[in-house]
């Protein structure tokens, strides 16, 4: 179980965000620059909330009223970017094994293959990143943030800049493993489609606003104004 | 002939050595940490290069002279001084090219997406596997060029060299000073000669680096 309540400002932008996600599939949905991945952010401590606390599993990840703080290296989440985001001086199967957390060298290579094995990208491993495709590159990036056995899986539009076929298959490799694994997984997409498909849960976003009480006005108005222009 | 050209050699790869590391640490913190005192660092690691070289070396020859703390410490732990030798001379080459390594890899370490290293981060790693693993490799490119540009500043070093280490000929005479000297002398054949070599080099290392940028895109 995640749990956030947290405000957030950067500059002029203000971003609340209220929302617990259980395990399977919360889908974030709403137009861009609403702040779904400024949020993701701040869940995995790239940065930090101006006020308020998230909590895994009931582990308190920070709160700005005691000054709690996990860095994000202990809070073992696992992320996936719009782009891969694969280190290009490093093969796949190094690019997987930098995140394996636990054992000598052996080991680590090991377990990212069966890594790459789980997302259907084991046959990729001695190449470079420059030499996949985007789809192949977001398998990889995937099993890059399975490797480190996370506690909860974030995901930021990850398969946007991918054509449908590729997208629909990665979906469902998607559901497979979160149902498999039973992870709280959150799924940033502004795609109504993928969002319908893929949700356990939805979860709206408007400008500054994710869940709370976004889905109230704003954020079904944003959803309405996506729909008609599909 | 082979005296200056055997002792520039030396002196440059020393030089290259010290400014490389310190550049690229230098230019890390200073791209990448905030801390107090980050301004004035930045401020007088990029000195040198406004100073003309030989009031940098004038200033150098006070901070580490036989009467100043760090030229009688120097003395005090290997028994000669530092100035007018060829570690003098190392040391002058070092300093004048540093600021040139600095920001060419202080550039270069900015330049690196930023969600490389949140990637990292989140992976697990510790802050200094980021920095070795990711943020120095994505920089690499210019981190050669910072290194070669110091390499560079190193190899051609006169005034600097000439203040702090004299123009002792088979101690502390490098190339470019050789030069001079040989003109001065009204010996062109040799200044030529030098020149040429030195010219040589300098080509030969251009060429290098180039395979190597070629070899890490």
């Amino acid at each position: 179980m995640l749990e956030v309540d947290v405000t957030h400002r950067i500059g002029e932008f203000d971003l609340r965000a209220v929302f617990a996600a259980d395990r399977g599939i919360t889908v974030l949905f709403g137009p861009s620059g609403a702040g779904k991945s400024l949020t993701l952010r701040l869940i995995a401590g790239i940065d930090r909330p101006s006020t308020g606390s998230i909590r895994l599993n009931g582990e308190t990840l920070v709160d700005t009223s005691t000054g709690e703080w996990t860095s994000p290296r202990d809070r073992r989440v696992g992320m996936v970017f719009q782009e891969s985001l694969l280190l290009p001086h490093r093969t796949v199967l190094q690019n997987v094994a930098l995140a394996v957390r636990d054992g000598n060298r052996d080991d680590r290579r090991r377990s990212a293959r069966s890594w790459l094995d789980e997302v259907e990208a084991g046959e990729w491993a001695d190449r470079r990143p420059h030499q996949l495709s985007g789809g192949q590159a977001q398998r990889v990036a995937l099993a890059r943030a399975l490797a480190g056995e996370p506690r909860a899986l974030l995901l930021d539009e990850p398969f946007n800049s991918l054509d449908q076929t590729v997208r629909r298959r990665l979906r469902l490799l998607v559901r497979d493993i979160v149902q498999r694994r039973q992870l709280p997984t959150l799924f940033v997409t502004h795609d109504p489609g993928e969002a319908t498909e893929l949700a356990d849960d939805l979860l709206l976003a408007a400008p500054g606003r994710v869940g709370g009480d976004a889905g109230d006005r704003d954020g079904i108005a944003a959803l309405a104004r996506l729909l008609s222009d599909d | 002939m082979w005296d200056p050209l055997w002792l520039t050699l030396r002196v440059t790869a020393a030089a290259t050595l010290i400014v490389g590391v310190t550049g690229i640490g230098f230019g890390y913190l200073l791209a990448r940490a905030r801390f107090p005192g980050r301004a004035l660092l930045d401020a007088l690691a990029s000195a040198p290069i406004v100073m003309p070289p030989t009031v940098l070396g004038y200033y150098l020859l006070v901070v580490l002279g036989r009467r100043s703390p760090i030229g009688r410490a120097w003395e005090a732990v290997f028994g000669s001084p530092l100035v007018f030798t060829w570690q003098g001379a190392v040391v002058a080459a070092s300093v004048a090219s540093f600021p040139f390594c600095l920001r060419a890899a202080r550039a270069a370490i900015e330049s690196v997406d930023r969600r490389y290293e949140a990637v990292g981060q989140v992976m697990g790693l510790p802050g200094w596997r980021v920095a070795a693993q990711i943020t120095l490799p994505l920089a690499r490119r210019g981190l050669l060029a910072g290194v070669a540009l110091g390499f560079a500043r190193a190899l051609g070093d006169f005034g600097t060299t000439v203040m702090v280490a004299g123009n002792i000929p088979g101690r502390t005479q490098t190339m470019p000073i050789a030069v001079y000297d040989a003109v001065q002398a009204f010996d062109y054949d040799r200044a030529g000669t030098l020149a040429f070599v030195l010219l040589g080099i300098a080509v030969m290392v251009l060429l290098l680096v180039r395979r190597l940028e070629r070899s890490i895109s």
